[in-house]
């Protein structure tokens, strides 16, 4: 019988972020304003592990992240790119349209690989 | 030491009366020391301006907040990670007016670091595409190691993202360090 698997998460001082293997999502909360791409490490590990775990589509839940500072918009873009040239997961992005800044911040990540899907809510 | 100035540093008139002004000194030691220190103090410049629009938004809890928040953060960052660490204050400097507002951030850093920032700040100049930029820096970045990731991409992002206007001056302390003060400007407009 296999094991069903684990919700896994990462906790930084002001955020949270978890992978929940049934839905195929990793979901970020808080604020993610950590001092360099180094310190994204165990963010970037989780992502990792996660991509490696899906069969399908990985969804990235940016809903409840109310901060993303600019060496968070570069840890995630570094993952962004690694998937596409490893040509999976396909990556489906979702924010949410109270959080004003995602509109754009998110389409940076869309810039690096086209055929992500991008869904502001 | 002469001062230069790159960008939008004088895009507010100095003599312009603000609504609200707020003046901070910070230490940039005990900055990368507590990191967290970085988003309470941007959090409490947000709360202090956002506050004023209280009858349109909760002010902690509204797009202005965060959008302030945003751009504060990235200042306060850049200034405690590229000031000189010891004898060195960071100045700041927010004023308000109507439905903009200005930032104004000073460090005192070392020769290499103002160096290197005025040759960024060079090529930064003639670039019309904020956008390719950012992919260049990314896709060059894979190719790098996690410890040379210092980029320029903050300020990228509040220019590309935030539509926030800058000017940096170079100029000297009374004790001849080179001293670097960044302005930014905010449309808090829309937001």
């Amino acid at each position: 019988m296999m094991e069903a698997m684990e919700v896994r998460e990462v906790r930084e001082s002001e955020a949270v972020v978890r992978f929940t293997p049934e839905t195929a999502t990793v979901s970020f909360s808080g604020a993610l304003r950590l001092a360099n791409v180094k310190a994204y490490e165990s963010v970037a590990k989780l992502l990792a592990e996660a991509a490696g775990q899906v069969s399908g589509p990985l969804t990235l839940d940016f809903k409840e992240l109310k901060f993303l500072n600019s060496s968070g918009i570069t840890a995630l873009s570094l993952f962004v790119v690694s998937s596409r040239k490893a040509g999976k997961p396909q990556l489906r992005l979702v924010g949410a349209k109270q959080n004003a800044w995602q509109q754009k911040s998110l389409a940076n990540f869309q810039m690096l690989w086209k055929d992500m899907q991008l869904v502001i809510e | 030491m002469d001062s230069k100035i790159f960008g939008e540093f004088d895009l507010v008139p100095d003599e312009l009366v603000p609504e609200a002004q707020l003046s901070l000194t910070l230490s940039p030691s005990e900055l990368m020391a507590h990191w967290l220190r970085c988003g309470q103090v941007s959090d409490f410049v947000a709360g202090y301006i956002a506050s004023a629009y209280a009858a349109e938004h909760r002010a902690g809890d509204a797009p202005l907040f965060t959008a302030i928040s945003t751009v504060f953060q990235e200042l306060i960052e850049n200034a405690a990670k590229f000031s000189r660490k010891r004898e060195a204050t960071i100045g700041v400097t927010v004023k308000h007016f109507s439905r903009i507002l200005m930032f104004e951030v000073t460090n005192v850093t070392t020769p290499a670091f103002a160096q290197r920032f005025e040759e960024y700040l060079e090529q930064m100049s003639t670039v019309v595409d904020l956008g390719a930029v950012y992919l260049d820096i990314v896709e060059a970045q894979t190719e790098s190691s996690a410890e040379a990731l210092r980029s320029g991409i903050g300020l990228l992002v509040l220019r590309k993202d935030h539509e926030v206007r800058l000017g940096v001056k170079f100029s000297a302390d009374a004790e001849g360090r080179p001293t670097i003060t960044v302005r930014a400007v905010q449309t808090l407009e829309g937001v």
